[in-house]
């Protein structure tokens, strides 16, 4: 139990106070994952947990139909190569992206079409904001035709480090372990990706050098 | 905006909601039997979860029994593990003995608190190094190889190998080119060279200390004496902040200049990595 820390004066007799109890602790995804091999039931559990965040990043790149067959596919893919997973790792998210992110791979044609697509329907002239929120979410509008147009012209391993980082929050070592490339080649990949959507931005492209 | 935040806003764009009847597919299939601390450490785990959840429904309003699993032990093994850095090989044995390094550092998706001796509370969970030390800080020892190549966890030695020798000779190329002339140079670069140079080899403390003198020289470099690094050492941390927000620390030896860990704080305040060097020790070639 926690203990609130008290004055060190010997002239106050109070004792410590007791803080709430620690909260339930869940087992870890690692954790979980060691159990499966045993319990084969329990995958369900990260299916429960991770699956909403797999499904809402995959939707992203390949659409909702697309999605939901890739998840579905990569907690299947998870649960044959379960035996090899490294308990170290108590979050098990970066790997299921790392596993999806392979799968997204045989949808390439779509995603860059679903891209694509995107940039030509949303090519619209800006209007005039009257606050800075308004110009703010303009701005992003606007922007995004021309970001989904480089996205659809980046490499297919440029798009899933810079995806990773951007939209599923990896870090560069998550990022590194979840695709088996080494560090120095994320932020490669990365640099040259950011490179390509700042020139889409109309960003000096060098600034991030 | 920049660039980053424009992805994003253009990823919340394309999203779609899970439908309510996402698919989970059938898990089953062969068993096998757990043997060893995986088996215990997921009893510990599994049991641990039941125990504590009946604990906070006590009925009778007072003090529920608590499930008590502080990170404080685990920092306690690794200060006892660390030694004195005034006792470390001063520089790396051109012929003999390698230096041997052993390092702790939080896993993959630990986010330790900001709080020194209470880290990764929340993923805390039952791992093993190859010495048995149980913990949420994973523990690695490795080799300085000689000149030419970088020190790699056992692991991904090989691909390391093949990997960082190029590196390692543009770095001492362009630490020159740092000494000699700052201006033009790309900050973060030149910090995350002379980071890389202290942490993959051990150079003669004179060198040490002249890395650390190019480190506070630095553009945007911050430097503060009194600081303390995630197991409560004193150190003196040389801080930057790229432009996305991440702040980078490097922990030096104020005595020594000896490397001693580095830290990685997100733009949003979060501690997402960090590391303590526990050991240099020479040892014999494998």
């Amino acid at each position: 139990m926690t203990l609130l820390p008290t004055h060190n004066s010997s002239d106050n007799p109070d004792p410590p106070v007791p803080l709430a109890p620690d909260p339930p602790r869940e087992p870890s995804d690692g954790a979980l994952i060691v159990a499966s091999r045993e319990r084969p039931e329990l995958f369900s559990v990260l299916f429960d947990r991770h699956s909403g965040a797999l499904y809402r990043h995959v939707s992203r790149r390949v659409g909702p139909e697309a999605a939901e067959d890739v998840v579905a596919e990569t907690f299947l893919v998870a649960f044959r190569k379960r035996g090899r997973y490294d308990p170290a790792y108590p979050v098990a998210l970066p790997w299921l992206y790392g596993i999806a992110t392979r799968l997204v791979a045989r949808h390439r044609r779509e995603e860059t079409t679903r891209y694509r697509a995107f940039s030509r329907a949303h090519t619209s002239p800006s209007v005039a904001a009257e606050d800075e929120r308004v110009v703010t979410d303009l701005t992003a509008v606007s922007a995004g035709p021309s970001l989904a147009a480089a996205l659809a012209a980046l490499s297919q391993g440029d798009r899933d480090v810079l995806l990773l980082i951007a939209w599923a929050d990896l870090t560069y070592e998550e990022t590194a372990r979840a695709l088996s490339i080494p560090v120095g080649t994320v932020r490669s990949r990365l640099n040259r990706a950011r490179r390509r959507t700042r020139a889409a931005l109309g960003v000096n492209p060098l600034e991030l050098d | 905006m920049d660039d980053m935040t424009e992805l994003r806003t253009l990823g919340r764009t394309l999203e779609h909601a899970p439908p309510s009847g996402l698919s989970r597919p059938e898990f089953t299939g062969r068993t096998r039997r757990l043997r060893g601390w995986p088996a215990l450490a997921v009893a510990a785990a599994l049991t641990a979860a039941t125990l504590t959840v009946p604990a906070l429904l006590w009925p009778t309003g007072e003090s529920a029994p608590a499930v008590s699993q502080t990170g404080d032990g685990h920092v306690a093994a690794l200060v006892e593990r660390a030694s004195d850095p005034s006792a470390w090989p001063s520089a790396d044995p051109s012929d003999g003995p390698q230096v041997v390094v052993t390092q702790a550092d939080t896993p993959d998706g630990c986010a330790p608190d900001a709080t020194p001796y209470r880290l990764c509370r929340e993923a805390a969970h039952p791992v093993a190094d190859a010495e048995g030390l149980a913990g949420w800080a994973s523990v690695t020892t490795s080799r300085l190889p000689k000149p030419g190549h970088m020190r790699c966890p056992g692991d991904s030695a090989d691909r390391c190998d093949a990997i960082e020798p190029a590196l390692l000779a543009d770095l001492v190329k362009e630490l020159r080119d740092l000494a000699s002339n700052t201006a033009g140079t790309d900050n973060a670069a030149a910090f995350r060279k002379v980071h890389l140079a202290l942490f993959s080899t051990l150079r003669e403390e004179r060198t040490r200390e002249k890395l650390a003198d190019a480190l506070a020289l630095i553009p945007g470099v911050t430097t503060d004496a009194d600081a303390h690094d995630w197991i409560g050492r004193p150190v003196t941390s040389y801080a930057f902040t790229t432009p996305d927000g991440v702040r980078q620390e490097v922990f030096l030896d104020a005595k020594t200049a000896h490397y001693l860990g580095s830290r990685e704080t997100s733009a949003q305040g979060k501690t997402v990595y960090t590391s303590a060097v526990l050991k240099l020790a020479l040892a014999d070639s494998p």
